[in-house]
């Protein structure tokens, strides 16, 4: 069954938001129209989305292994034949960096590094009370306005904002909880790339869902990152980045002004590009387009982007 | 002598039934070994030299051919990678 569209129906007014589309809107109004809007990805990001979802299940399934108690070596066993037997014939082109980086051989070492690595973990998933373990929580909740607020006031029909997305696993370290999110990259894992999670929208909302499902409260956010590498050993670190009540009520009362903004935006069909963004992330995905002229940007996105169908596009709204 | 049930087969067992590969227990066994050796060479400092050095010590099943076995073609979901 298809999932159902994150827009009010006929329009291009996105209500249901999960912290990709928002990152994507927040960068650059133009790149979150060209991607989730009009479908467009580059011909890497399918390599670097399939490996982020190998490497999450494969992650996901140890966790749960663990928790229903089997061993770490049997445990690892059955993780490692399901990531073997779920990426049979799936062959990225060694030829690009994504996929020189990121292939069936890089999932299985990054994956068995990280589990060995982290053997005796002070990070225990929580267990929820119907007794399963936290891992890959899936969270839809409403907020309490909409996007149609300002022209409808009736009860009855009125939509609501909906915030979305998965959830890793949530731990209990020492007496907190906290969510886990694993990262995977090609970028050392110092202080500089940890920095980007302090302020990480992606982050607040992970804090502010996980207390939603979990209904008590997180701490913050655990960030396992995995630096992957060619010709030395991939890299592990675990930081945290903490969230105060406070902070997740102001990135609240922010996002209502963003949710307002895209939908003007929608509504005026209008997208400015955000050139202050065009650097970020070792450089935007649609530099290449954005610096053509006009005219074409069309036949440029044509031959060196995939266009995706509908029902292919990142949608919020899709379980996982 | 009274009839013993038939043992269940575990998961493993039959993720083994279905896997067109047709991996033992043993096979994955040696994948994680070669893996954690590969890991612990590369951690060593020794290199990409080293690294070869325990391909030439592979295990039975090649698994560097079998991490690149075309069998069936799969497809993934669409969509960004994760900010």
């Amino acid at each position: 069954m298809s999932a159902p569209s994150p827009f009010l129906p006929g329009t291009n007014i996105q209500f249901a938001w999960d912290s990709t589309s928002l990152g994507y809107f927040k960068n650059c109004a133009w790149l979150y129209k060209t991607f989730m809007i009009d479908g467009w990805v580059t011909r890497d990001e399918s390599i670097h989305l399939r490996f982020g979802i190998e490497y999450h299940k494969t992650l996901e399934d140890f966790d749960r292994f663990r928790a229903q108690g089997l061993n770490h070596e049997d445990a690892l066993r059955r993780t490692i034949r399901g990531a073997i037997e779920r990426t049979i014939g799936w062959d990225p082109d060694p030829s690009t960096k994504a996929g020189k980086y990121k292939n069936r051989w890089s999932l299985v070492r990054s994956c068995v590094g990280y589990i060995d690595k982290f053997r005796a973990d002070a990070a225990k998933t929580h267990i929820l009370a119907n007794g399963a373990p936290a891992v890959e929580l899936s969270f839809k909740f409403e907020l309490d306005w909409g996007p149609l607020d300002h022209i409808q006031s009736s009860s009855e029909q009125r939509r609501f904002y909906v915030l979305s997305g998965h959830l890793d696993r949530v731990v209990r370290l020492g007496e907190d909880l906290y969510v886990m999110d694993r990262k995977t990259t090609t970028s050392a894992l110092g202080s500089y790339y940890f920095t980007q999670f302090d302020m990480s929208g992606q982050m607040t909302q992970y804090t502010l869902a996980g207390q939603v499902v979990i209904n008590s409260p997180i701490k913050g956010v655990i960030i396992d990152a995995c630096q992957l590498a060619l010709e030395k050993p991939d890299g592990f670190e675990r930081r945290i980045t903490h969230r105060t009540p406070a902070r997740l009520t102001e990135w609240l009362a922010d996002l209502k002004v963003w949710l307002d903004v895209a939908r003007h935006y929608a509504e005026e069909d209008v997208w400015p590009r955000n050139e202050q963004s065009c650097d970020k992330y070792g450089g935007c995905v649609m530099l290449e387009v954005c610096k053509a002229a006009p005219h074409i940007r069309g036949a440029i996105l044509k031959s060196k982007y995939i266009q995706l169908p509908k029902e292919e596009r990142w949608n919020p709204l899709k379980p996982r | 002598m009274a009839d013993t049930p038939e043992p269940k087969p575990s998961d493993i067992d039959v993720l083994m039934i279905e896997n067109p590969l047709d991996l033992t227990k043993e096979n994955i066994d040696r994948i994680i070994a070669y893996t954690r050796k590969h890991i612990q060479m590369l951690e060593g400092g020794k290199g990409k030299a080293a690294a070869k050095a325990v391909d030439a010590e592979k295990p039975k099943i090649d698994v560097q051919k079998l991490l690149g076995a075309k069998i069936r073609a799969s497809k993934p979901d669409a969509g960004p990678r994760r900010f």
